[in-house]
């Protein structure tokens, strides 16, 4: 589930760059979601956790840099979904959206994670380590942090949205903070109860098996939640619809519709691909059905080739009113 | 001139809307035209095998007639004839192309000349040329305005 959760943030950090270069999108969420790529590498999930804390001295720091990478991007997610449902920036003066809280937040888990006895590298290190009150400072901090943005984000996510795809991928954000918030508070629980010692091993152990396919699967949807608005931009922007039906209408009907030669006919399905004006081309063939129809072939369309043709159809029928209703009818003689 | 400039020029010189419907479209034609222009739905039986539509001109007014079928279809057919008006191919017979009892009615010496659309046979350089014009005046005529994007879907990215 992690590798899954950073392979898709990944894509969509690439995606997200790409077209803040290429068609000038909005780069509200690129840095959040960089950020959080960063987090999730921390994880392991491509180089060994062991072989990245070494490298940071190898008493663990890698903990702290991946729980502030964490806490920055959801930051960053908070700060990219208030500006997109605010009618202004009024609420950047609230003390909650200043940088001086961000500043704080970090301090105030980094300082208790600084005052801990280093142990060496280890892949339990709260399970191990939250008897140490530094340790149980810090990653309760880091996680009260955690669910409190979480939970802010939920609450404007759920917000009333006109745009359905800002919606759809606002509200896939919002179940994946749910999903963060409450492993926050179950790994709140499961330290508290390692801490003070009450609760019995099974216990701790439920508290603990819990935490990842909750945290990480918010993680993972929140991913795919802010990668469904690059999908709906490429969607339009490349016309998918209208490419992929006259690639298909190209292949069953070119050579009935066009008389083109085996050679034209495949070359006509690799030029579909990269059709400037799809939807020209689209017409073109939903004029030429008519005309087969009316006077060329008589021959019977397949099936579904003849389904897509009405769905394009339908598109052009669409826009213009009755024939009768707009044009001058001659006078009867 | 190539056909995709000279459809361009034509379109352009018709000062349309932006986004205009078929009724603009006809008012533009009837301006350069001159005179106005009547509609009627045709049959294969009256407009000829194969004929989809055709345009009469006479001295008062242009009569377009075109098949009935699908709405897109007949309206591309009325743009292939406004096209022939737009591109002055008034008075050339399509020889070969007309059936005896087409236009047994009407009769060229009194005035009256006329173009059609037929699908049966290769287009020649008039034809090519209105089709062509049909075909630009049909994406300006189903081209739709862009919406602009709220301010959510701006941060979000689309």
């Amino acid at each position: 589930m992690i590798a899954a959760a950073f392979w898709i943030l990944a894509i969509v950090f690439v995606f997200r760059l790409y077209f803040v270069a290429r068609w000038g999108s909005s780069t509200a969420f690129v840095g959040a979601i960089g950020i959080g790529v960063l987090g999730l590498f921390f994880t392991g999930v491509v180089v060994p956790e062991e072989a990245i804390d070494g490298a940071l001295g190898g008493i663990n720091f890698l903990h702290l840099v991946r729980n502030m990478c964490v806490t920055c991007a959801v930051w960053l997610v908070r700060e990219g979904i208030f500006a997109a449902y605010s009618p202004d920036e009024s609420y950047r003066s609230r003390f909650s959206h200043r940088p001086v809280a961000a500043g704080l937040g970090a301090l105030a888990i980094t300082i208790p994670f600084l005052f801990q006895e280093f142990v060496p590298t280890t892949l339990s290190y709260v399970p191990e380590n939250v008897q140490q009150l530094p340790v149980f400072v810090y990653a309760s901090v880091y996680m009260g942090i955690l669910a409190l943005l979480a939970v802010s984000v939920l609450r404007i996510c759920l917000r009333p949205q006109e745009s359905l795809p800002v919606r759809v991928s606002s509200r896939v954000v919002a179940f994946g903070m749910a999903l963060v918030a409450l492993a926050s508070v179950e790994e709140l629980a499961y330290m508290t109860a390692m801490h003070i010692d009450v609760g019995g091993s099974s216990l701790h152990q439920v508290l603990y098996a819990l935490f990842s396919p909750l945290f990480y699967g918010g993680v993972l949807l929140t991913s795919l939640g802010l990668g469904i608005p690059p999908l709906v931009k490429a969607w339009r922007r490349l016309q998918l619809w209208d490419r992929a039906a006259l690639i298909f209408l190209t292949a069953t009907l070119g050579r009935a519709y066009w008389g083109l030669s085996r050679a034209a006919w495949l070359a006509a399905i690799v030029t579909s691909f990269y059709a400037k004006h799809p939807s020209a081309r689209l017409y073109e063939y939903v004029i030429r059905s008519s005309d087969h129809k009316v006077a060329l072939s008589g021959r019977s369309t397949p099936i579904l080739a003849g389904r897509v043709l009405d769905a394009v159809q339908a598109r052009f029928d669409g826009g213009v009113g009755s024939l009768e209703s707009v044009l001058p009818v001659k006078a009867p003689q | 001139m190539e056909q995709a400039a000279l459809t361009a020029d034509v379109i352009e010189t018709l000062n349309l809307p932006a986004y205009p419907d078929l009724g603009d479209v006809v008012n533009a034609v009837e301006e350069k035209y001159g005179k106005r222009l009547v509609f009627e739905e045709g049959t294969a039986a009256s407009l000829g095998e194969g004929v989809t539509g055709h345009w009469i001109d006479t001295p008062s007014h242009g009569i377009v007639s075109y098949l009935r079928g699908a709405k897109a279809w007949s309206v591309h057919i009325v743009l292939h004839e406004l096209s022939h008006i737009l591109l002055g191919h008034k008075g050339k017979p399509l020889d070969g192309l007309i059936a005896g009892s087409f236009f047994s009615g009407i009769g060229k010496r009194n005035g009256v000349s006329w173009m059609c659309r037929a699908v049966d046979v290769p287009l020649d350089e008039a034809e090519a040329a209105a089709e062509n014009l049909a075909f630009g005046l049909a994406r300006v005529l189903h081209a739709t305005p862009v919406k602009k994007a709220t301010k959510a879907e701006r941060v979000f990215g689309l």
